[in-house]
């Protein structure tokens, strides 16, 4: 285990990657962070700061973090550029302790702490010594805070034995092991998240802890997957880690008492965690093959339609839940970062166009569940007002998929049997297509998007041929706050309707949005953090609710869609 | 049944009227029709051949082995007149056309360059181009030969229909099949060739489609789980065998000798004995691999439902009144 969380330490790349980690091994050790890094402000050298009992002695002190990523080098160490950490020493010395240290900590002993995920490199090791000894006094000390110090510091506080059971430990070293196998590393991961999940009974430290542990173990598993150049396992497990830590942490917090605020701000970052492993896969070939015809198809290592079809798919979900995450932020960001974000919404939503536009595949699904991915991927266009994509990707996807159905060959099914779709016979085409929420999809998004002849099309197939599948959507209810989140069992409603008829579906599901009364009380909802929702949906494969993503267009012509009015 | 006891236009009609009228039952008879087709000259009698092949191929009489025979023997000919005969059946409405393309297709050789004379077909310019739609969409798993039939009927049509041709060709045929960029390029003629640019335009294309396609490596995340992977190669598996099957089937070969299973070795050791029986001869017979190569076609991986709908249209290309 400490070869593995070092070895995880010394390969974090960037320095806001181990900013951002930090604070959760502090507080496993009972400090207190009391500063935190934050874009665009002076920082005077300290990038963390944290009062508590310091470890080696149990005195209270104040610690002061700069860090800085991989190895200490001369480099680090002492270059023109802003980054490097003698500089940031002199300003802590100079500047942030004389000026900026709260006159609560005054009296407090400070301890300044060089922070690096390697190890000091043996030519500058007698540099920094001598800086240390030239700068320690009475008041103020050194420590070097070293991979292997973070290695005993996360092993004897968030990850010892009494958090994390020897079980978890073990289902966490296979999640790692197996992380080039990435349904087999979710397993295990899954797993360990099940091991340590709190009860709903559990007071608000261990909940807390379970969230920071999550959020670790992620980033351990991410710092693994990249090495091993395969994010899937660790995409999967941190949206789980969100998922699962929201489960555990919703009715904990409200209020501006310390443990609810810290949770938020675990959740927080683990929202943020899913987002930046999402954000290192979609930057890396896919955003470049993207732009060439037939570009990602072929980077599928599989000769099968079905596979290629069935990791484009996956990819156009995942381009969409960014963009949603980015028009999450958006909402709540300061004036001064919203730019940025809307930059990066906006890069994401050409990749996912070219995406489109550059891979037939993506115009006809071959599961039916598919509708999920492409209710999102739709939702994230909307949220940047390209409706002119949705109208040619909508009419695309009709014009393929009842071609597909009519020639009997390739057509979408209500299964995620594998065996089963590479099977397609014509045999059981009526019996293997029973059911469906493709039909209502596609119409309302053809309604949303005035692609009027595709809908035309497809009501003609509808009632044609598809009158023996069960078209429906999926809603809320009573028992899905409980659910949906970790999935523990069927939830909510079939919402079911007539699939050859667009009007009456637009007023089926309006009247449902209008009134359905559980979906305002999921605690996602009614924390604003919709998100959320649209995460558990894509996750655990449930049809994304419509008030999400159809506006009323009943009587109240004028009421917007939740991720709009949120 | 005496040639030349009538005269031959005269037996050609009876001819052709009896293999419509001959049904698989008659076996007798469909042995005799295939007498009479192996007499008829490929090239000079290729309007009778034609017409016999298509009512044989109606009656139902000339499918398996008898059509690969039938296709083998033009190609052995002639193989642009192989293009000659696909390019009247595909002519023909008379039959389903898919089947037909399957006759056909039993004779195509995958390296072949065809240059096909389409003069004596008596096209004009609506049928012709219908002819090059209809060749894309039929004969698109033997592309030499579509590529053969396409660039013929270029040759013979407006610049306006040359040029969406040349765009079909490049969309369906070309990106299915790679390698037939090469093939384009050796059937391109002199300065006379009316095709010329618009052959050489596709082929631009192409080359560029794939140069764009160069750069582009695996990415692991959209790998196949293990399982699914396990299920890929049972299934690949079971296509093998069944293909293995089939050829056992259909080889007249393996009708005549005994087949030993070897579960060792890299040959075998048998002890004959001598036809005196005074003494055994010892027969050493190191093994031989035979394989056979054909090339996917690309679409039908990145696109299959894409793919379909363009042969799909192809295909459904009424012919004109």
């Amino acid at each position: 285990m400490r070869l593995l969380v070092k070895q995880y330490f010394s390969s974090l790349r960037e320095r806001d990657e181990l900013d951002a980690v930090l604070p959760e091994i502090l507080s496993g050790i009972g400090l207190e962070v009391f500063s935190r890094p934050s874009r665009g402000t002076q920082q005077r050298g300290v990038d963390i700061a944290a009062v508590g009992p310091d470890p080696t002695d149990g005195v209270r002190k104040v610690f002061l973090f700069s860090v800085k990523s991989g190895d200490l080098t001369r480099h680090e160490w002492n270059n023109a550029g802003a980054q490097s950490l003698r500089p940031s020493l002199d300003e802590i010395i100079d500047a942030y302790i004389p000026s900026r240290l709260s006159p609560e900590y005054a009296s407090l002993p400070i301890v300044i702490c060089p922070t690096f995920g390697g190890d000091t490199r043996e030519d500058i090791r007698d540099v920094l010594k001598g800086y240390i000894d030239q700068n320690t006094n009475d008041r103020i000390s050194f420590q070097e805070w070293n991979g292997d110090r973070l290695t005993t510091h996360l092993l004897t506080g968030l990850f010892r034995e009494e958090l994390l059971p020897e079980q978890a430990r073990t289902a966490f070293r296979k999640a790692v092991a197996m992380v080039d196998e990435p349904d087999i590393a979710y397993h295990h991961f899954a797993r360990m998240i099940h091991d340590l999940m709190p009860d709903a009974d559990a007071d608000g430290t261990a909940k807390l802890s379970f969230l920071r542990q999550s959020a670790i173990a992620t980033w351990i598993l991410f710092v693994w997957a990249r090495e091993a150049e395969n994010l899937r396992g660790a995409m999967r497990a941190a949206e789980l880690a969100v998922l699962s830590g929201w489960h555990v942490a919703r009715n904990d917090l409200e209020g501006k008492a310390k443990t609810p605020t810290q949770m938020r701000s675990a959740l927080e970052q683990l929202i943020h965690l899913d987002a930046a492993v999402r954000s290192a896969f979609i930057e890396g070939p896919v955003a470049e093959y993207a732009k060439i015809p037939d570009g990602l198809a072929t980077a599928v290592p599989s000769a099968s339609s079905v596979d290629v079809n069935l990791a484009l798919f996956d990819l156009v979900g995942r381009l969409g839940l960014q963009i949603l995450y980015l028009a999450f932020q958006y909402r709540k960001a300061p004036e001064d970062e919203q730019e940025y974000l809307q930059e990066r919404a906006t890069k994401i939503k050409n990749l996912l166009v070219a995406a489109v536009t550059n891979n037939d595949v993506l115009l006809c699904p071959v599961r039916d569940d598919q509708s999920i991915d492409l209710t999102i991927a739709m939702l994230a266009l909307q949220s940047l007002n390209d409706t002119a994509s949705i109208t040619a990707w909508v009419s695309g996807l009709i014009e393929r998929t009842t071609f597909a159905f009519m020639s009997s060959a390739h057509y979408p099914r209500p299964t995620q049997d594998y065996r089963e779709l590479v099977r397609q016979s014509d045999k059981d085409k009526a019996k293997s297509t029973n059911a469906n929420t493709l039909i209502p999809t596609l119409t309302l998004w053809a309604i949303r998007s005035d692609a009027d002849d595709a809908l035309k099309d497809l009501m003609t197939f509808s009632s044609k041929h598809y009158t023996h599948s069960t078209a429906q959507l999926w809603v809320p209810g009573p028992d899905s706050e409980e659910n949906l989140y970790i999935n523990s069992s069927q939830h909510g409603y079939a919402l079911t309707m007539k699939g050859d008829d667009s009007d009456l579906m637009k007023r089926v599901v309006s009247r449902e949005v209008r009134e359905n009364q559980h979906f305002a009380t999921l605690s996602a909802q009614a924390f604003g953090i919709w998100y959320v929702i649209v995460l558990a949906c894509w996750h655990h494969r449930l049809p994304v609710p419509p008030q999400l993503w159809f506006p009323d267009h009943g009587e109240n012509d004028a009421a917007e869609s939740a991720v709009h009015s949120n | 049944m005496q040639r030349d006891a009538l005269p031959e236009s005269a037996v050609n009609d009876l001819t052709i009227r009896l293999a419509r009228l001959t049904t698989t039952e008659e076996g007798g008879t469909v042995q005799n029709l295939m007498v009479i087709a192996s007499q008829l000259d490929a090239d000079r009698d290729r309007l009778v051949l034609s017409d016999f092949i298509l009512a044989m191929h109606q009656a139902g009489t000339l499918k398996g082995k008898t059509a690969r025979n039938v296709m083998h023997g033009i190609e052995r000919a002639d193989p642009n007149l192989l293009a000659w005969h696909a390019a009247r059946l595909l002519l023909s409405e008379d039959g389903p056309a898919v089947e037909l393309y399957s006759l056909v297709a039993q004779g195509v050789a995958d390296s072949a360059d065809y240059d096909t004379d389409l003069d004596d077909l008596e096209l004009n310019a609506e049928t012709v181009e219908y002819l090059g739609r209809r060749a894309l969409g039929f004969l698109f798993l033997s592309p030499p030969l579509a590529l053969g039939i396409v660039a013929a009927v270029m040759r013979k049509t407006s610049e306006e229909a040359r040029i969406a041709l040349g765009e079909q060709l490049f969309d369906v045929l070309l990106r299915s099949y790679p390698g037939m960029a090469d093939n384009t390029e050796r059937i391109v003629g002199g300065p006379e060739d009316l095709a010329a640019d618009v052959l050489r335009g596709a082929v631009a294309k192409a080359r560029a489609y794939l140069s764009a396609l160069k750069p582009v490596r695996s990415i692991a995340e959209f790998r196949p789980s293990e399982r699914q992977r396990f299920i890929q190669a049972e299934r690949q598996a079971d296509f093998w065998r069944d293909i293995q099957r089939n050829a056992h089937d259909q080889s007249d070969l393996l009708q005549f000798i005994t087949v030993q299973h070897l579960l060792y070795g890299s040959g075998s050791v048998t002890h004959v004995d001598s036809p005196d029986g005074s003494e055994t001869r010892r027969m050493e017979v190191p093994m031989q691999s035979h394989s056979h190569e054909m090339a996917m076609p690309r679409l039908e991986g990145l696109d299959p439902v894409g793919l379909n709908l363009r042969l799909f249209m192809l295909r459904a290309s009424r012919r004109p009144e």
